[in-house]
């Protein structure tokens, strides 16, 4: 492990060096993502990707536990990914899906190469639902931690970076608890259990995303993908998943810019039977912005084709920002010129105007120069938009 | 012979209705319907929601209830297979490897494996590759099937193959692969046999995998 006074340094250089980067440069990533969520066109193209480990950026005496526990390991890693590969959009969250559920109590398993997960479901029982509380975000579990890497993140990159905060979604608060296999079976024979369930999770979800969003001042990403399509069915989702998102945006809405957070639940909506209807329900849970994924775009893994400048109209026309976000086979597969080739066509359909951005992951393994040429492709989307540019 | 408890048992399975199928299955075993036919109508009824759940006409929880709805029919069709030496498809060692607890996707392959005749081993999730070996070593099973959710246990799949390999059981076996993490282009990479991309292709695989291995053609 590296001791807390290296990694300390090592942030203060990373600080420096990204101070530098930022001078040379028209926008700084802060300037861009507040014109982008403006809906007005920045510089270029906003860009990030997501990091999960740190090996993913060849980091080898940080174990991933470390990452995870570790507030001073985490930041560093978030900030080499910025001051050292461009990242625009660092994470301050890592695992969002379980620490709801440890701070009240469950287990979560930290392998020392994978990323942690959940143990048994919490909520055996329905009738156990009463024995949970509320819990507390400044001392239960890893809450603690996450408040402190938002509170790092303001004393180092935070004048020049935005680094969204992130809580579970209530839905998928519930799969947590429960299962996904009993909460099914919950809705199919227990429906007012599961409604019960639910308006526990947004109190759940309020309590900590509020503690996040005053340290952060920004309203945090709810992480929904359970209530994704396939995994709930067009008539779930509106019945168990959209009215709790809705009261969890509203609830977390910033009350110094009266913006609200991000709800990550884009993926399947070219599944749904008619997608834009679909997309604009979505749209009306009064989140700022949503992701567009490449399974929906390229009809990946069974998913089906959405047009993607129709999909920016509809989120647009609603001031939702589209986060575009290529999958991680792309990233691992290559080739470099086919990621390129990508990042600028989705620019080129959807960039105008501003209140879009381009994201991926960056997965365990993959070539440096496929990451590299997604980077570089983000960085050569210039405003205006050039129409011959692909 | 009437048709209609088959058809009863079809539609309980594509509804998702679990006590119904099992219900449904009791009834035609009861009125001289054979194992077999029950069997098949299971089988049959499952790739119907396979097919619509590829098409996007229903989604994962009609796809889930399908599937329990399945095993509830199976359970009351085994003790009668077991008795008229109906011998099983083929056999299947089943689990998600080591460090990824996942396992929704391959609970559904399991209930379509079982619906469509095949003698299922689901091993649970985090299995080393000790423990596929041993398994195999204990069943002799014509599939090995690993499944990985996330990109970090994805890179375990091909200590799977390799430890089949050292215990000289990679000749006996086809190796199948699946899960979100996994694609098509690593079949090789993983030294596997196939992949399966949702639970229908998984048992069309497995089907074609099987009649590779017996015909000798490894």
């Amino acid at each position: 492990m590296i001791p807390q006074s290296e990694l300390k340094s090592r942030i203060e250089d990373l600080t420096a060096d990204f101070q530098n980067q930022v001078a040379d440069q028209v926008m700084s990533p802060l300037e861009r993502a507040i014109k982008t969520w403006s809906f007005q066109e920045p510089d270029r193209l906003l860009g990030s990707f997501a990091v999960f480990s740190p090996l993913s950026l060849g980091v080898t005496n940080i174990s991933t536990r470390e990452y995870y526990t570790d507030p001073w390991s985490f930041y560093f890693i978030q900030a080499m990914s910025v001051a050292k590969f461009g990242n625009e959009t660092p994470l301050m969250y890592g695992d969002p899906y379980n620490i709801e559920i440890e701070a009240m109590g469950g287990k979560v398993k930290f392998p020392e190469d994978s990323i942690p997960h959940l143990g048994e479901p919490l909520l055996k029982e329905a009738g156990e639902l009463g024995k949970l509380s509320i819990p507390n975000p400044r001392s239960d579990g890893r809450m603690p931690l996450m408040l402190e890497i938002s509170r790092m993140h303001k004393t180092y990159l935070g004048s020049m970076v935005f680094a969204p905060v992130s809580c579970s979604g209530p839905f998928s608060l519930a799969v947590g608890l429960r299962g996904y296999k009993q909460i099914l079976k919950d809705i199919r024979q227990d429906p007012a259990f599961v409604h019960e369930l639910l308006g526990f999770c947004c109190r759940v979800v309020i309590a900590y995303g509020s503690a996040l969003r005053d340290v952060h001042n920004a309203s945090p990403t709810l992480q929904e993908a359970w209530s994704c399509l396939p995994n709930v069915s067009p008539k779930v989702f509106h019945e168990f998943c959209l009215p709790y998102i809705s009261r969890c945006v509203e609830a977390l809405r910033n009350p110094n810019t009266g913006t609200t957070g991000t709800v990550f639940h884009g993926y399947g909506v070219s599944l749904a039977p008619d997608w834009q209807s679909f997309l604009r329900t979505v749209c009306a849970t009064g989140l700022s912005a949503i992701p567009l994924m490449e399974e929906d775009v390229s009809g990946l893994r069974g998913y089906g084709t959405v047009d993607v400048a129709e999909y920016k109209r509809i989120c647009a026309a609603q001031r939702v920002v589209v986060m575009s976000f290529l999958h991680t086979d792309t990233i691992s597969a290559g080739p470099p010129e086919r990621i390129r080739l990508l990042v600028l066509d989705m620019f080129q359909k959807a960039g105008s105007g501003g209140g879009y951005t381009a994201s991926t992951t960056w997965p365990i393994g993959a070539p440096v120069e496929h990451m590299q040429a997604f980077i570089d492709a983000f960085r050569e989307c210039r405003y205006p938009i050039n129409a011959k540019m692909a | 012979m009437t048709d209609t408890p088959l058809k009863d048992l079809m539609e309980a399975v594509i509804e998702g209705k679990e006590e119904l199928a099992a219900q449904a299955a009791g009834e035609a075993l009861s009125i001289g319907v054979t194992a077999e036919e029950v069997l098949n109508a299971i089988s049959a009824a499952g790739n119907k929601i396979g097919k619509m759940f590829e098409a996007g006409d229903c989604f994962l929880p009609e796809l889930f209830a399908g599937a329990e709805a399945m095993n509830a029919a199976v359970e009351k069709v085994v003790p009668e297979l077991e008795k008229a030496f109906v011998q099983p498809r083929g056999t299947v060692v089943i689990g998600t490897v080591e460090g990824d607890v996942h396992e929704i996707g391959k609970r559904i392959v399991c209930a379509m494996l079982s619906g469509a005749g095949y003698r299922v081993h689901d091993l649970g999730t985090d299995v080393t590759a000790e423990q596929f070996v041993a398994k195999v070593r204990e069943l002799h099973p014509d599939i090995v099937a690993a499944s990985a959710y996330i990109t970090t246990t994805c890179q375990r799949l091909p200590s799977i193959a390799s430890a089949l390999r050292d215990a000289g059981l990679r000749d006996q076996v086809k190796y199948l692969i699946g899960g979100a993490s996994v694609n098509n282009g690593m079949v090789a990479w993983a030294g596997a046999d196939g992949f399966g991309e949702n639970a229908a292709q998984a048992v069309t695989v497995v089907r074609s995998l099987i009649e590779d291995l017996k015909g000798g053609q490894r």
